[in-house]
């Protein structure tokens, strides 16, 4: 497995008899285990939904009123912690991988000039995508949505201008800041409300909301860029 | 109780024709695609339960499936690069890498050829 | 006296409040700030936490005041307060290390804040003690540790970090399914609720054999180490003594936790033997490995392989014992001092390692020869650290050894009396086949680009072979916390100490 990592799409396969057999076996292992898994699993009955009726229970003291950001960013903020931090060191990873030490910041992509129909579609286009991102991200408090959903939408919304050939153009520092931004604030808020509470990550009574809207925002922030950072350096190379 | 039973099957089908195809692949980008199917393959599994009790749905899974949704981005988005880096510099120069010292391992003669050459070559074919 | 517990938070937030300060703040002199003063708060709180541990063991932290299982709590038990110490300690030596190491490369602002969320993700997993937050701790470790894999830029790192990632995401799904199993049967993801929702459920022993697939796969033990090597092998020379010294010790205790502590009883019996033999394999194909490479990194790399082995022995001894099948008790006791041997013997070969390099340019072994000559330190480095992980007497490595041996006789498995002894004289043969190219003399037009120099790297090295050994000698201190039981009701008397009475031959 993964020994002969291969990245060339020109890459001829020499299957002979004998690597067909192994991976026929291998094949029919694996289905073999997948069809005992199942079999296992239809045996032995779900749990009782402990977690879910517990949440349901406190939901009214999550200052939020969709369970599922409340499981997020209120009983599991901890997790989504973690996750947005992992997030911000992938982006590093990327800066990392295609370093050059000759220039400091990423060069533009390539711009070219789009279709007039294109650009003018754009022009009406764009706005609506923030404006359904923004949207998103306030309805995530009452109804499925959220920062994930509402950054994946507005990082669309910059790599369709890009597809399409039209320059985004922002200050390098913006990068810089944005990057962290989410985890900063996550960090910051998980701190702070513990000289007010005494643990961490625990919102103060009557605030919860407006502290889950400020991560939000920030954690949104942070997921676009790091989206658009994402497709500019596949890009780039 | 039936069709939930048919939804994790089918979720735990994905996470094995993931892994098949991440073990034997011929192309990198298809074992990238395939540990996101693996990946899709528990999210499915997850996300049938999660609505398995009266009608009233558990949002736990919801959102462990969106922390491992977000972490499943992170992933993809570094092997990707990771590829792209290495077609690059493999590109540039004619590389002889023995993937290790390892002789139990196979050893990976990677001569890559110029690109014109190579469109000769392929022309011939 | 403050609770100890309190402090727990501290060992995650303060790496990753390292790790965002040293993305804005870039000048050299400001990281080395940041690194001092986040180092030196990360000992004193593992100190307090080792020191506190009696009281704190039994309570968990409840993180944003949500009681698990709805919320996630950090705990440590007996075992994590001796690893979050270890952890505390070697990262700080790694990281003086790395800024003589980066000291002149352009890439170094970017290494800081990768390094700081991987310390954040080991600390991290060592103090969850929830199923799921697990998970996105191993994710941290995993796609971190592939950045600086990668971080050299040659197309050989870019290759042994793109398989390591691979393999690290598939063992993560794996484990990932597990989780998913083990919450859909017992609706809950809490360490310490999951025990008590015993019933014979096949369903847990699945979920069991998923999460211990994966996460063989990330411990990198004899069938499933093909990725290793390479991996250690082509990371610079602290990220790959990171790897070998924590990393791959993240997955194995990840394993324990599941088979001795939160599922002990659905663990099918054969599955104890089982992963003791895979270590038994992991002992010999390592050892034989090791002696044939011709790359002294790869030759550490799969010296780490090895000795994973050895920590995989705990599984069928703890099985025989009842008492022990916990994270406490004898065997467990041999498991973590070798954890703690290796840990220092591996970094100091790394660390010595990379200062060679430094000096050579490479580190193939046939062009080694006169190594003493040029390098006299971090050949002594490697002596000193070799008798260790041999287990030479008076070296940590030879207590962990004796318990692991003594641990065997006592339960008459003979097969892996011979396996470990076996080990230890194939460990001898490539540390003296190093050695001995280290005293040959260099023929005539082999060193002709070393610069003579000694650098401070080789010296930090020879600190940490020195702890390597030193370990040896204050055993009972160290063990001690590690043998009491965790719960202090009627238990059975814990194993006589088989080291108690042999130290007193060398101390």
């Amino acid at each position: 497995m993964f020994k002969d990592i291969s990245v060339n799409n020109q890459q001829v396969v020499h299957r002979d008899t004998q690597s067909v057999v192994i991976r026929l076996s291998i094949a029919v292992l694996m289905a073999a285990l997948c069809a005992i898994t199942i079999y296992v699993l239809a045996l032995s009955e779900p749990a009782q939904p402990i977690l879910r009726n517990l949440a349901l229970a406190q939901l009214d003291n999550t200052g939020v009123d969709n369970p599922v950001t409340a499981v997020l960013l209120n009983f599991r903020s901890y997790d989504t912690l973690l996750e947005i931090a992992l997030l911000y060191v992938v982006v590093l990873s990327l800066y990392s991988c295609l370093f050059n030490p000759n220039e400091s910041n990423l060069p533009p992509l390539p711009t070219f000039e789009s279709h007039v129909i294109v650009r003018h579609f754009l022009r009406a286009f764009i706005p609506l995508i923030i404006l359904i991102g923004g949207y998103l991200l306030w309805t995530g408090a009452y109804e499925p949505g959220g920062a994930f959903q509402a950054g994946a939408i507005i990082a669309s919304g910059f790599i369709v201008v890009r597809v399409v050939g039209e320059p985004i153009i922002y200050p390098p520092w913006i990068d810089t800041l944005c990057i962290a931004l989410g985890t900063a604030t996550f960090v910051a808020v998980a701190i702070a409300v513990a000289f007010f509470e005494g643990t961490i990550l625990t919102y103060p009574a009557g605030s919860a909301a407006g502290l889950i809207l400020l991560i939000e925002i920030a954690a949104t922030l942070s997921i676009t860029l790091s989206l658009y950072i994402f497709y500019r350096m596949l890009g780039r190379l | 109780m039936n069709d939930i039973l048919m939804y994790s099957a089918t979720g735990f089908v994905l996470f094995f024709l993931g892994l098949y195809f991440v073990a034997f692949a011929p192309l990198v980008i298809t074992r990238i695609l395939a540990i996101n199917i693996m990946g899709v393959g528990i999210f499915m599994f997850l996300v049938a339960h999660a609505n398995s009790h009266n009608g009233v749905t558990d949002p736990v899974p919801h959102a462990l499936i969106l922390t491992g949704i977000v972490v499943a981005v992170a992933g993809t988005a570094l092997a990707l690069v990771l590829v792209k880096k290495i077609q690059v510099l493999s590109h540039n120069q004619n590389v002889t890498i023995n993937s290790s010292s390892d002789t139990d391992q196979h050893t990976i003669q990677h001569t890559e050829q110029s690109p014109n050459q190579r469109t000769k070559d392929n022309l011939h074919d | 006296m403050i609770n100890a517990l309190s402090f727990l938070p501290f060992l995650i937030f303060v790496p990753i409040i390292a790790s965002l300060l040293c993305f804005w703040f870039k000048h050299n002199r400001s990281v080395i700030l940041i690194s001092v003063v986040c180092h030196s708060l990360l000992l004193v709180v593992s100190v307090c936490i080792f020191i506190d541990q009696a009281n704190i063991t039994q309570q968990v932290y409840v993180l944003a005041s949500w009681a698990p299982p709805l919320g996630i709590g950090l705990s440590v038990n007996s075992a994590t307060v001796v690893l979050v110490l270890l952890t505390s300690v070697l990262t700080f030596f790694y990281s003086v290390y790395s800024f003589i190491y980066f000291k002149d490369n352009p890439k170094q602002p970017l290494f800081w804040p990768i390094w700081w969320f991987l310390i954040a993700g080991i600390f991290a997993l060592f103090a969850s003690n929830d199923a799921f937050n697990v998970y996105v701790a191993l994710e941290m470790i995993g796609l971190s540790a592939v950045a600086l894999v990668a971080f050299d830029g040659s197309i050989n790192a870019l290759k042994a970090a793109l398989r390591y990632l691979f393999v690290g995401l598939v063992g993560s799904l794996f484990y990932l399914m597990g989780v998913a199993i083990l919450y859909r049967t017992y609706g809950t993801l809490d360490f310490n609720q999951l025990p008590t929702l015993v019933d014979a459920n096949p369903a847990a022993t699945l979920a069991l054999l998923f999460i211990t697939s994966g996460l063989i796969l990330k411990t990198a033990i004899a069938p499933l180490h093909f990725w290793l090597p390479d991996a250690h092998g082509s990371a610079p020379a602290p990220v790959s003594a990171m790897l070998s010294a924590l990393v791959v010790k993240c997955s194995f205790y990840l394993i324990a936790v599941y088979w001795l502590q939160v599922l002990p009883e659905h663990a099918p019996k054969a599955g104890y033997y089982f992963l003791g033999l895979l270590g038994a394999v992991s002992i010999l194909w390592g050892s034989w490995r090791a002696f044939k490479v011709e790359r002294l990194k790869h030759l550490i790399a799969y010296s780490t392989v090895a000795q994973l082995g050895y920590l995989f022995l705990l599984f069928p001894l703890a099985v025989q014992h009842t008492e022990t099948t916990a994270l406490y008790g004898s065997t467990f006791t041999a498991s973590m001092y070798l954890i703690l041997a290796h840990a220092f013997a591996k970094s100091a070969l790394f660390l010595a390692a990379g200062d060679i390099i430094h000096q050579y340019g490479h580190d193939n072994l046939s062009k080694l020869s006169g190594l003493v000559k040029t390098s006299a330190v971090s050949t002594f480095t490697f002596a000193i650290a070799g008798a260790s992980l041999i287990g030479l007497p008076p070296s940590g490595g030879f207590i962990a050894k004796w318990l692991l041996l003594s641990e065997a006789i006592e339960t008459q498995m003979w097969l892996l009396v011979c396996v470990i002894l076996l080990g230890g004289l194939m460990a001898s043969a490539y540390i003296f086949k190093v050695l001995n190219i280290a005293f040959s003399t260099p023929s005539q037009h082999a060193n002709h680009q070393v610069t003579h120099k000694q650098s401070a790297m080789a010296w930090m090295a020879l600190v940490l072979a020195c702890c390597a050994i030193a370990l040896g000698f204050n055993a009972q201190s160290i063990m001690a916390p590690l043998m009491a039981p965790p719960v202090v009701v009627d238990l059975p008397s814990v194993h006589s100490m088989p080291s108690v009475h042999f130290m007193g031959v060398f101390v």
